[in-house]
């Protein structure tokens, strides 16, 4: 290896923000900006409560759907694929909003949105996905060990009254008020 | 095997626990965890393969490279639909 690529930088580095023995998944979410319905939004979480949406998935990201939404993963396997939500998405947008309760699920987690046709591998277990159910790991394909791959499709997730983030709409059984929540609700949300 | 670099005039800036980088080749900012932003640096020394990046992280996480190979390999269809990396096209004398 070429021994420049070994040098840290002296500013403050992601590489030295990395925890050791801990390495998530990569993440990057595009922000649009929300400020000119932000600016008229009060109490935008009571708005988006009185009105509960549950938006359907979404192949197409672009700045006109303005709820906040995570990218599905697809792990092929030999007919129908299953896919999966990535913790590190989720947690990726819980951590813009400081103070709220932690998501449902962490970092390391992932959760079956649609079942496929075959088993997967997760952390050396064989499984039978189970939509809705959050698993300890990543999930693998049994035969070659690939990996969930994103599809192009992006679900919308539901927040509580605190701003908790509970889950995503399509999957999962919604225990008291919950919503999807618009993007500008969400920067500029302040818990209480 | 296929190297990536960083896009030209990108700006990465932490806020908080995450990183903000923008991206002129779009005009748009991403919200990045550590493990993009690390990525990042990485090719802000020079392009490399999913490899190299792996090596370097390994010494940084203290995780085996291969345990970080499919982490990585599939972070770059990501981080290029952001704008943020770009795929070098092959050349005949970098060595495969």
């Amino acid at each position: 290896m070429n021994k420049k690529l070994q040098d840290p930088t002296a500013h403050t580095s992601a590489r030295r923000r990395l925890v050791r023995g801990a390495f998530a998944a990569p993440a990057a979410l595009t922000l649009y900006s929300g400020s000119a319905f932000a600016a008229t939004s009060l109490s935008c979480v009571a708005k988006e409560f009185r009105n509960p949406t549950y938006p359907a998935v979404i192949t197409d990201l672009s700045p006109s759907d303005t709820y906040l939404r995570v990218p599905l993963y697809s792990l092929a396997g030999r007919s129908t694929p299953s896919t999966w939500i990535n913790g590190s998405d989720i947690n990726l947008l819980a951590q813009q909003i400081p103070g709220t309760d932690p998501p449902y699920i962490t970092n390391f987690q992932w959760q079956c949105f649609s079942v496929g046709l075959s088993n997967v591998k997760i952390n050396t277990v064989t499984v039978t996905p189970i939509a809705g159910i959050v698993y300890a790991g990543q999930p693998s394909r049994i035969s070659n060990g690939a990996l969930p791959m994103q599809n192009g499709s992006y679900v919308a997730i539901r927040i509580n009254t605190n701003g908790k983030i509970v889950g995503v709409v399509g999957v999962g059984v919604p225990t008291g008020n919950t919503s999807a929540v618009h993007q500008s609700c969400w920067t500029s949300f302040k818990p209480a | 095997m296929q190297r990536f670099a960083r896009v030209e005039g990108i700006l990465v800036e932490p806020i908080g626990h995450l990183w903000a980088a923008f991206s002129p080749a779009t005009g748009e900012t991403a919200l990045l965890n550590d493990e993009s932003a690390s990525i990042l640096e990485v090719l802000e020394i020079e392009p490399a393969d999913t490899a190299a990046v792996c090596a370097v992280l390994s010494s940084d996480s203290g995780i085996a490279p291969d345990e970080l190979f499919a982490l990585v390999d599939g972070s770059w269809q990501q981080l290029t639909e952001v704008g943020l990396v770009r795929e070098l096209p092959v050349s005949r004398n970098h060595p495969q």
